[in-house]
């Protein structure tokens, strides 16, 4: 028999007991979502249901604009096609046009060249290494940007970043972890291809105090870079945006009236 | 008896914990928010019960009412660019810290006076 203060007490504590059971449900589900978030994107922060809608909103638009552009090349592409099988003179417009388009990057192009691949090393950095020495083990977008300079410093024609064709335009930039060329987000490995004379961008980028050795400076890091000489490379055609917004062409005459 | 809440606690979690329930992105920080209601809650049940005064009226509406304010309050001020979510975690916060503080001395003085009595008897 239990007396009447126990049964109160055994009440309460039945009470606190199931409420207990609940709440411990409501811990695992809210830890292993913070878990979970934080393997999905690396932030360890809590609070960013706000980013999060931001960020789903903007890859929406993201890929409803890329499909626009994609729509309106199609388009443009059926016009020139018709425009091509109009009379001589359309047709030699026509062919004027695809080589300004070949040179400009907008068609794709093949033919002998390199493949190097860039990836953040395998190695890990010491744990008591300064910041600097850390950065080290990660491939850059100076890296990258250096590494397109020395191709086209030794006759690269036609050069891509994993599928991104490199044109008058094309922007190269860190944006927090992910590297963005022509407004694409990407990491490592960064696959650059480029068409060109495959023995002098090789020996280009392999000689002293060149671009491979900037990967021995401080340590052994030549994990971080891989260079192929390839037979046949097809780099793919510029697929953003070329509606230039500022820049116009100056008319003939006006360059007349300068001299 | 005493520990059937923590075990409570425990089974709860190992319940949800291991088949891999997650909540939406957008609502992790509400539902985090939510939790710690929810142990404001059973702190000051626990709280009133060592008191005498348990009522299970209040302490299952104030589990569920303070959860939903929370959440309802830290929302509202996500929409009008005030951090109620830190007001709000400082008031729970405060609260959990002041109720375990009064637990510990009611389980004091219980140890203490048991320990009394058997001496004298």
């Amino acid at each position: 028999m239990s007396t009447p203060l126990e049964t109160k007490r055994n009440t309460w504590i039945m009470q606190v007991t199931v409420l207990s059971v609940v709440l411990g449900m409501l811990l695992a589900a809210a830890l292993k979502t913070q878990q979970t978030i934080k393997i999905k994107s690396g932030i360890t922060t809590t609070r960013f249901p706000g980013l999060v809608q931001a960020l789903q909103q903007e890859r929406h638009t993201n890929e409803v604009l890329r499909a626009e552009i994609a729509g309106y090349q199609e388009k443009l592409k059926k016009y020139q096609e018709a425009l091509g099988q109009g009379s001589n003179r359309t047709q030699v417009l026509y062919q004027d046009l695809e080589t300004a388009k070949f040179l400009a990057g907008l068609t794709p192009a093949t033919g002998p060249g390199i493949e190097v691949v860039l990836r953040d090393s395998k190695k890990r950095p010491p744990p008591d290494a300064p910041e600097d020495l850390k950065q080290e083990y990660i491939i850059h977008d100076r890296d990258i940007r250096t590494l397109i300079n020395e191709l086209l410093a030794a006759g690269a024609e036609a050069i891509a970043v994993n599928g991104q064709r490199i044109i008058a335009t094309s922007a190269i930039r860190c944006s927090g972890p992910v590297t963005k060329i022509n407004d694409v987000e990407m990491s490592s490995p960064f696959v650059v291809q480029a068409i060109g004379p495959p023995d002098t961008m090789e020996s280009a980028l392999k000689m002293p105090g060149g671009f491979v050795e900037q990967f021995m400076i401080t340590e052994d890091l030549s994990d971080m870079i891989q260079i192929r000489r390839k037979n046949s490379i097809t780099v793919p055609a510029y697929t953003g945006s070329t509606q230039f917004l500022y820049a116009k062409p100056v008319g003939p005459q006006k360059t007349k009236e300068v001299e | 008896m005493t520990w059937l809440p923590l075990l409570g606690l425990i089974v709860g979690f190992v319940i949800i914990y291991f088949p891999n329930v997650t909540v939406p992105g957008g609502m992790a920080s509400y539902f985090s928010l939510a939790t710690l209601a929810g142990f404001d809650s059973l702190f000051g049940g626990i709280r009133a019960g060592l008191e005498d005064k348990f009522r299970s009226d209040i302490f299952l509406s104030g589990f569920i009412v303070n959860a939903l304010l929370a959440v309802l309050l830290a929302y509202l001020g996500d929409q009008i660019g005030v951090d109620l979510f830190l007001a709000a975690v400082v008031a729970l916060g405060g609260r959990i810290f002041l109720n375990l503080s009064l637990i510990r001395r009611y389980w004091l003085t219980n140890i203490a006076l048991a320990k009394r009595e058997s001496s004298q008897g």
